[in-house]
């Protein structure tokens, strides 16, 4: 079944075609959700709360781009306002007016798998974290984040160049030890 | 290695991230949207009721009653004894038979009078009394047969109202009545009966029955034309007075209406259910770039005008149908970026395809676009006064719209521009519309409304069947009629 069929006919409210609307979509989203937060748990909470939206506001998908590409964007906004509502995250996701952060041209090459990724991005803090996962991966500019994030975009550069740098340096020191962790090196 | 390759080869690892999330998400998902499962309410559906109810109410009210037969009582010609005595006896006739046809007879009467069609049996001058009485034999053995009509039509000689007792009495029978003194309650409250039924067919005709039913009873013993003495006649003559003198009413009405307000375009739902939805309404442009996020649409609502011609006609004397020609400035509005001129981009932007001279970069809220619709519409409304001393009017219709015209902008995601253009619209456009109008002057044959009023097209404003988005318009809407 494609994907317009499917959203017939969950449209319909017919279990089947929701539950595998649900299916084909959940893992790569839980992928999503798991770039923006720091555990398991609050990644599935957020996957949960964004299908919710999905579900309820199916009749506004307009078939005319990826259905995929709609859910994830749900699943980007839901992330972003469950961080903000969290206290847990709302400490690092304290953004200040910084100067302009030279952006380094060091681009090491990435040799590490998915997942191994996914955790080092993880141990960057909430706010680098979450502007590093929506410039680089979700191809946001730092005007679309500043006004989603309620930020000036010069701090968006600047949190994006550190984000990367520390990123970057912690992927050297895995290309050298893969069994070391690196962001405790570093002392973040 | 160039700094986008970082992004990229981070991005393409990203994509490739899944997880197995457990059981209970999708339970806890599922048992969600059982609860929202729900079809939302279709509002618009409330105006397409109201017509519907307002005309069934209608057809209620209007529908053609069974025809008043004439009771045939007697064919006899009345004897002389039964001029004489003044008594109560009803020679040959029971009392529900006298009873039904006095009561029918006002029927006759008052229907005739407030300008019905006469049925055959009163515009020709058959006798009212056949010859076979149906209650002959009792009728005979108890006496002389003494045919009764009502004495209220008498003195109204005029216009054929009261043709049954004019009918009775050209047929030599002297008008004596048959009803008796000693039970004029029983009359009365047949009277009465029929007066009631009278009032819901017309007011005035009602009245004349009231004025007439004060007349004293048909005095025995006098002929047709001294049935009545001079104050009784004047009473009954000043009854008719008005419905003869008065000049009835208009059905039809006409005038200008106009209407200020607000537009908008809304999903399927008229109100966004939280600023999420807002997010969902991004446009989606034609050709995907990579990864390049569409800019967020900020549609605002915009001035909204309507006005035009209008017609109606009463179909009762609170329910009025309406129709008439209206053009519609339906407008909203879009913040853009800077604006840039075609001759001052660079040789190597590519905007070859994108038409006009002026585009809008996506990025900053420097610049609002005014979007604009212009339709040509013809509206069927019904309006329903609820309160019969209070005027307002609740009004409820559809309409029928054609688009002569319209420019909006779209968004090309090659050059990240928008871009002014004719928008690929539905040519008809069926709205629902709705409103209240409360009667704020107005003097004998005119009069000026004003009130609330909301419309909220049916049709999508696109022709692709996936965008559902339809225009909404709100405001103050005024209109003058005169009759």
């Amino acid at each position: 079944m494609d994907d317009h069929k499917l959203v017939q006919q969950s449209l319909l409210g017919r279990p089947e075609a929701q539950k595998l609307l649900y299916e084909r979509f959940a893992g790569s989203m839980l992928g999503v959700c798991y770039r923006y937060t720091k555990s398991m748990a609050d990644a599935e909470d957020v996957l949960q709360e964004g299908f919710v939206k999905v579900f309820r506001n199916l009749r506004q998908f307009r078939g005319d781009g990826e259905l995929g590409g709609w859910i994830r964007r749900i699943m980007v906004t839901t992330a972003i306002n469950y961080l903000k509502k969290n206290a847990r995250y709302q400490t690092e996701l304290v953004f200040e007016n910084e100067h302009l952060h030279p952006v380094s041209t060091d681009n090491p090459e990435v040799s590490l798998s998915a997942k191994e990724l996914a955790e080092l991005l993880r141990q960057l803090p909430s706010g680098y974290q979450t502007i590093f996962n929506l410039h680089a991966v979700e191809g946001y500019t730092h005007v679309e984040i500043g006004q989603m994030l309620g930020i000036h975009e010069g701090t968006s550069r600047s949190q994006y160049a550190r984000a990367r740098a520390l990123l970057i340096q912690w992927i050297k020191i895995r290309n050298k030890d893969p069994k070391t962790d690196a962001y405790a090196q570093t002392g973040i | 290695m160039h700094k986008q390759e970082f992004e990229r080869s981070v991005q393409q690892k990203m994509e490739e991230l899944s997880f197995t999330p457990s059981a209970q998400v999708w339970e806890r998902v599922q048992q969600d949207i059982r609860t929202h499962d729900k079809r939302p309410f279709r509002w618009w559906w409330l105006p397409a009721l109201l017509v519907i109810g307002a005309g069934g109410w209608w057809l209620v009210q209007n529908a053609p009653k069974p025809q008043q037969s004439v009771v045939q009582v007697n064919t006899e010609a009345p004897s002389q004894e039964s001029e004489a005595p003044r008594t109560n006896a009803v020679s040959g006739y029971n009392q529900d038979q006298i009873n039904q046809s006095q009561s029918e007879n006002d029927l006759n009467i008052a229907t005739t009078g407030a300008g019905t069609e006469n049925t055959p049996e009163t515009q020709t001058n058959q006798p009212l009394l056949p010859k076979e009485p149906p209650v002959a034999q009792s009728s005979k053995a108890n006496g002389p047969a003494v045919p009764y009509s009502s004495p209220y039509a008498q003195p109204m000689d005029k216009g054929g109202i009261i043709k049954s007792a004019k009918t009775s009495v050209a047929n030599g029978q002297s008008g004596k009545t048959a009803v008796q003194n000693s039970e004029p309650n029983t009359v009365a409250a047949q009277r009465r009966s029929a007066e009631d039924q009278l009032a819901e067919t017309s007011d005035d005709a009602a009245t004349q029955s009231r004025t007439i039913a004060a007349v004293p009873h048909f005095p025995a013993g006098k002929e047709n034309t001294q049935l009545f003495n001079g104050t009784e006649k004047e009473a009954v003559a000043s009854a008719f007075k008005p419905l003869a003198q008065s000049k009835p009413h208009s059905k039809w009405s006409w005038g200008v209406s106009a209407q200020y307000g607000f537009s908008n375009v809304g999903t399927t739902k008229l109100f966004s259910e939280s600023a999420f939805n807002a997010e969902l309404a991004r446009p989606v442009p034609e050709i995907s770039f990579a990864a390049r996020p569409v800019p967020e649409l900020r549609l605002e609502k915009g001035p909204f005008f309507s006005g035009g011609l209008t017609v109606q006609r009463a179909l009762g004397r609170r329910v009025s149908v309406g129709s008439g020609v209206l053009y519609s400035v339906y407008t909203t509005r879009q913040r853009t970026g800077d604006a840039v001129y075609r001759s001052t981009l660079p040789s190597n932007q590519f905007v070859g395809d994108l038409q006009g001279n002026v585009f809008y970069r996506d990025t900053l809220n420097a610049n609002v676009y005014t979007n604009k619709y212009h339709l040509i519409s013809v509206p069927l409304s019904v309006q329903v006064q609820p309160f019969a001393r209070l005027p307002l009017e609740v009004s409820a219709g559809m309409q029928a719209g054609y688009v002569i015209g319209a420019k909006s902008l779209h968004y090309d995601a090659i050059t990240q521009f928008y871009y002014p253009a004719k928008p690929k619209m539905r040519q008809l456009q069926w709205a629902a519309s709705a409103g209240l109008q409360y009667r704020v002057a107005g003097k004998k044959g005119w009069e000026l409304m004003a009130g609330p009023q909301v419309s909220y097209n049916l049709s999508p404003m696109s022709k692709s069947g996936t965008d559902k988005r339809r225009l909404y318009a709100y405001g103050l809407g005024i209109a003058f009629r005169k009759k």
